[in-house]
Order: structure tokens, then C-alpha cells, then sequence
């Protein structure tokens, strides 16, 4: 722990960090641009970097463009993420009633505070998981990767069916190149680059940022952001922070909420955010006053979608899913790094992990000061820059960047045509959340299930080990709970509607 | 108009399925255990997503976008930027690529606008050129030109 401190109070290290915290508040404040292209366009900038200066530099961008997000949300009412889309309900109102630079701050508090809680539960819970993941087996890791790719499909896409069919695929994109046990090469259609398997980064900078882009050159004429004039406020800050400390409940409730959605594989900021609003306006003794400019709505939503961010490494470090979208692309830059997310990189690499943990809570601290600092300037700055020159100019970064991966052009062609397929699935209802994360998880799937069928073959009944351990049982049910809920959800909604009826 | 993308998902689903399905012969039985299943059960599911279709399809506009013709430049552009820049070279590729799409998506048209858009893509390679070769030392193809 103390190298992990060593490492990360280096004066380069902050300052990368600053840079990428500014960098991923700008990213965040531009609506469209989400915090995982962010990541993703970043990620091979940090390739010559060592592994915790790549990973903190990471953590702060991701952490600066979650937050970022509220910029916008509040000042124009367009969220920059859809983690901020909450934060209009009471951010713009807020700025309506001349009441911005207060909304802002009290925004800054929230994501802050709640970031700090996020980490904490990272730190806290990550280790005894990560004791619980070195029992699992090979028929335990199938059943993760399974439980991974539906909760995922269940939450991210309207059709459950197209969610699942989404990460089906996924798999089946994983499966080129050499197989992991067997060592045939398997489906490369003759293309020599793709022995070594599709490289990930590649495809997730397709999927992430190409569709998003030619989106917004679709819509060029719409997208210019409008800029507002914040009305200076006396004893702002002072206020801000009375917002969200004088009665704390709804501060760390929201914080709660937003870090258990965090740790929950495929859940995020953006369901995180109105979860908490929901919960914050239902528990209020004046809940007519939400969505007219209280501050508690803000609060509510933006200590939530920041609590995510370090509890969604949970699930990463301690299992090796990938939580998030944000996640998967971490996932691929601790594979460049030569590091393998899993319960073995506690006692492997520990100061990475450590490192890792200590600079997302000064990525907090980063935001805090900054946004405090020159919140509504980096807004002001964002609406300067036009969408005719931020199209172009990231595509030539995902150009770049997936050729710098291994430079390889092949791996620009993937990137390029990866991304026109994500464009095209996208107008079919398939979202890229669960296709990646059956990519990133296609590989544990695989494994798992022809080394649990080998020890079942060895006992005598091969598909009975997947049933019957009690690890395997329990990560079953949760499966099955995570395929059912979009329904019980509905039933749900139709019974309420019926009895309102 | 919209169109039933329950059928067309399943129909990729099912032609994805297939294309797989015909280079399983040649592997081994444990390199082609879990692929058998994945193939399987994605044909199951577009199949599933063709029924659907039928049944209670989900209908959309494809493609929706006020600017069409942008937008397919933008494609092509990309297109060729990717598949030429090994042969050409890259900064000659990168520079006539981005140049033409912030020229596509530029508001003026005119030729101050497109020297405009010249120097801002002259400025952002050299940088970028600059970033990547000498700090994090990727060695950019030149191919016949630069």
C-alpha cells in the first residue's frame, strides 16, 4: 500500500491526472460524447506510460467526463452523459431561477462526496471479493461470464431478446483466432492478423465512437450547443456545500444507491442517476418542490452517477468483468498492459491495483478543485468548439489510436468497419453494451465451460459440475433473476396501471 | 417508412450463424465444443427475432438523418483513408482525409472556408504526428509518398 502511495503522489503523475481531469470534463460537458469514448480515444496515449500513470490517467478522465456531464444538464438542459440526464430535472430550473452557479457548485459537492464514497467501496469491498473469487473454478467463471452478458442485455437495450442475441454475438466475434483449449485457428477468413484474435481496443473504439460520430455529422445543423450567461451569486460555495451536508441523508443515500448499482455488472451512471432521484423525491417532505429547482435533486442524481465509477471496478478487478462500457475499455488497457483483471492481481500486482485505487480517490479531489475553480468556464469552452471540427477530428484520433495499438493497419480496418457495423445494428435496436461485453467475456466463457466439461468428463457426467456446485447454483439463480426482472418490471408497471385505471 | 428491424436483425443473426457454421469442419473436438453451442444458440435467437417479426415485429425509420449526404461522404472518405494510408503514406492520406471531412461539414463554402479547413488539418497532424512518433515512438507507414 505504501509503494501504491509512493507511486502515485509523483509530481508527473498529477499532472497527467489534472491534464486527464480537465480532458474528460470537457469530453463529458459535450453532449454525445460519452465518458467511455473518452476512455477509449485515451487509451492509446497511455500505452508508454507505466501501468498505474496509464491507469490513473484513465480513472481521472473517466471520473472528470461523468462528471462534466452536468455542465450542460444544467446550464442548457442536454445532459452531457446520460448519467447527468436526472440533473436537468432540477439543474436547469435552478439556472432558470438565476440560481446556476449554484446549481454547479452544489454539483461539484455532490460528485465529489459521492465519488469519495464510490472509491471507499472499492477499497472496502473489492479485497473480501476478491478472497471469495480465488475459490471459484472453471464451471464458476462460466456461470459469471453467463451472468455478465444477461444482466448486461437486461439492462441496457429496450428488448431483452435483442440485448441477449447482442452478447450471443459477441461471443461468436470473441471465438476468432486461436482457440483456448484446442489451439485450433478458428475463423479468420484467411486473414493472417486475425490468428491472434481480434485485437479488443480496436473494435471497442468502433463501436464506441464511429456510430456516435457519424450520428452527429447526421444532425450537424442541430448540434450546436447555446451559450448561457451565469449570473454571479453571492456566498455560493458556502451555499452549494450547505446543500448537500446541512441534512446529509439524502447525500449518502444517494451516494449508497449509486455505489450498489455501480457494483451490479451492465448498471451504471445512467440508471444510477434516477434511481437516486426517484428515491430522493419519494423519501422528500416536499416532493412537489422536485423538478422546479431543488437542490436535492441534484444532489441526489449527481453523488449517485459519481459513486458508480469506483464501485464499478469492483466487479472488474476482483472477477475480471468488466462492469460498464468504461469498464470493458479499462479491461482492454490492463490487457495492454500486460496485466490480467481477476482475483490474482491483488497478490500479483498489488501496487498497480493499490495505485489504481489511490488515484481515483484524488481524481475526487481533482474534480472538487477544478470544478469549484473553472466549472463553468470548461462549459464556455466546450460551446466554442464546433461539431464540424470535433467529428473529423475524432475520427482521426480512432484512425490513429487503433493503429498505434499494435500498429497494424488491419486493426484501423477493424476499428473502421466495426464501428460501421455497431452504426447499422444500433438502427436495428442492438446496443454496443452487451455485443462488447459478450466480446470481452467470450474468452472466460470458453474457458470455463470446455475445462468445467473436461473435469465433468473425468467424474463421469459431464454438465452435471455445472449444476451442482454451490458457487455455480447461486450465480444460476442470479442469471435467471436478471433475465426475469425486465418482465416482473413489466407485470409490475401493467398491475400499477391497472390499478390506476 | 418504417421497416421491421426484428427481421432484419434475425436475418443477420442467422446469416452470421451459417458463415461460422461452414468453417467448423476442420477443428478439433475442443475447438469447436463451445463454438457448436454459441452458433446454435445464436441461430435459435434470430430465428426467435424472425418470429417476432411476424408476430409483434418492432418497426423503425433506419437511417434517420437530416443530413444523408454527409453522412455517406464521411463513409466513404473514412473508407478509403483506411484502406490507402499503408499504401500512400499516412500523412498525405490523413491530411487530403481530414481535410475533405471538415470541409464536408463545414457551414461556409467557399475557399477561404476550405484553406481554413487546410491549416486546422495541417495543424492537428503535425501535432498528433509529432505526439506519436516521438513520444510514444508508433512508427507511421509512408508509403509511396510520406
Amino acid at each position: 500500500m505504501l509503494d501504491a502511495f509512493i507511486a502515485v503522489f509523483n509530481f508527473k503523475l498529477i499532472i497527467f491526472m489534472l491534464l486527464g481531469t480537465i480532458g474528460g470534463m470537457i469530453a463529458g460537458a459535450l453532449p454525445g460524447f460519452s465518458a467511455t469514448m473518452a476512455v477509449a480515444l485515451i487509451v492509446p496515449f497511455t500505452f508508454v506510460m507505466d501501468p498505474i500513470t496509464g491507469l490513473a490517467v484513465l480513472g481521472a478522465i473517466y471520473t472528470g467526463a461523468i462528471y462534466g456531464g452536468c455542465f450542460p444538464a444544467i446550464l442548457v438542459n442536454t445532459p452531457g452523459t446520460p448519467s447527468s440526464i436526472g440533473t436537468t430535472f432540477d439543474g436547469y430550473p435552478m439556472t432558470r431561477n438565476g440560481r446556476g452557479e449554484e446549481a454547479l457548485h452544489t454539483a461539484t459537492f455532490a460528485s465529489a462526496g459521492g465519488g469519495l464514497i464510490g472509491v471507499l467501496v472499492l477499497i472496502f469491498l473489492s479485497i473480501p471479493l476478491a478472497r471469495v473469487a480465488l475459490k471459484f473454478g472453471p464451471p464458476e467463471y462460466f456461470w459469471l461470464a453467463m451472468f455478465g452478458v444477461t444482466i448486461i442485455a437486461s439492462l441496457s437495450s429496450k428488448s431483452l431478446l435483442k440485448g441477449i442475441t447482442g452478447g450471443v454475438l459477441g461471443f461468436l466475434i470473441s471465438m476468432i483466432g486461436i482457440a483456448p483449449i484446442g489451439g485450433d485457428v478458428r475463423f479468420t477468413m484467411g486473414i493472417s492478423t486475425f490468428q491472434g484474435g481480434v485485437e479488443i481496443l480496436s473494435v471497442l473504439i468502433g463501436f464506441f465512437c464511429i456510430p456516435e460520430m457519424l450520428r452527429i455529422a447526421g444532425e450537424i445543423r442541430k448540434n450546436k450547443l447555446a451559450d448561457v450567461k451565469v449570473e454571479r451569486q453571492t456566498g455560493v460555495i458556502k451555499k452549494a456545500f450547505l446543500n448537500n451536508f446541512q441534512k446529509p441523508v439524502n447525500f449518502l443515500k444517494s451516494s449508497i444507491i449509486g455505489s450498489f448499482i455501480g457494483v451490479l455488472p451492465g448498471a451504471g451512471g445512467n440508471i444510477a442517476n434516477l434511481v437516486a432521484y426517484s428515491e430522493a423525491q419519494r423519501s422528500s417532505s416536499d416532493p412537489e418542490s422536485f423538478g422546479t429547482g431543488n437542490p436535492a435533486g441534484v444532489v441526489a442524481t449527481e453523488s449517485s452517477n459519481n459513486a458508480t465509477v469506483g464501485s464499478a471496478m469492483v466487479p472488474l478487478l476482483t472477477l475480471g468483468i468488466p462492469g460498464s462500457p468504461a469498464a470493458a475499455v479499462l479491461y482492454g488497457a490492463l490487457l495492454i498492459q500486460g496485466l490480467t483483471p481477476g482475483p490474482e492481481l491483488f497478490t500479483t500486482n498489488a501496487t498497480v491495483v493499490y495505485g489504481f485505487m489511490i488515484a481515483l480517490l484524488v481524481a475526487q479531489f481533482m474534480i472538487l478543485i477544478l470544478g469549484l475553480a473553472m466549472g463553468k468556464n470548461i462549459y464556455s469552452a466546450v460551446t466554442k468548439i464546433p461539431a464540424g471540427v470535433l467529428v473529423p477530428s475524432v475520427i482521426f484520433l480512432s484512425v490513429l489510436g487503433s493503429f498505434a495499438i499494435r500498429n497494424n493497419v488491419m486493426d484501423v480496418i477493424v476499428m473502421f468497419i466495426s464501428g460501421l457495423i455497431a452504426y447499422t445494428l444500433k438502427e436495428f435496436g442492438f446496443h454496443a453494451g452487451p455485443i462488447v461485453l459478450g466480446l470481452i467475456l467470450g474468452p472466460i466463457a470458453e474457458k470455463g465451460f470446455v475445462q468445467g466439461y473436461l473435469m465433468g468428463v473425468a467424474s463421469g457426467q459431464p454438465l452435471m459440475i455445472f449444476l451442482t456446485r454451490p458457487i455455480s447454483i447461486i450465480l444460476i439463480i442470479i442469471t435467471i433473476m436478471a433475465v426475469s426482472w425486465p418482465y416482473i418490471r413489466m407485470l409490475r408497471e401493467k398491475k400499477h396501471k391497472g390499478v390506476t385505471i | 417508412m418504417k421497416r421491421n428491424t426484428d427481421l432484419y436483425g434475425g436475418l443477420f443473426m442467422i446469416f452470421i450463424s451459417l458463415l461460422f457454421w461452414s468453417k467448423l469442419s476442420k477443428l478439433n473436438e475442443y475447438s469447436k465444443l463451445f463454438p457448436i453451442i454459441v452458433i446454435i444458440v445464436l441461430s435459435i435467437l434470430g430465428l426467435a427475432l424472425i418470429i417476432k417479426s411476424f408476430v409483434k415485429a418492432s418497426r423503425s425509420e433506419l437511417f434517420v438523418v437530416d443530413d444523408k449526404k454527409s453522412v455517406i461522404l464521411i463513409v466513404l472518405v473514412t473508407f478509403a483513408w483506411v484502406f490507402l494510408f499503408k499504401k500512400i503514406g499516412f500523412a498525405v492520406t490523413s491530411f487530403v482525409a481530414l481535410t475533405s471531412l471538415l470541409c464536408i461539414l463545414s457551414d461556409k463554402r467557399n475557399i477561404k472556408a476550405y484553406f481554413k479547413c487546410a491549416i486546422i488539418s495541417a495543424v492537428e497532424i503535425v501535432i498528433l504526428y509529432m505526439i506519436f512518433s516521438n513520444i510514444l515512438y508508433v512508427p507511421f507507414p509512408k508509403g509511396l509518398l510520406f
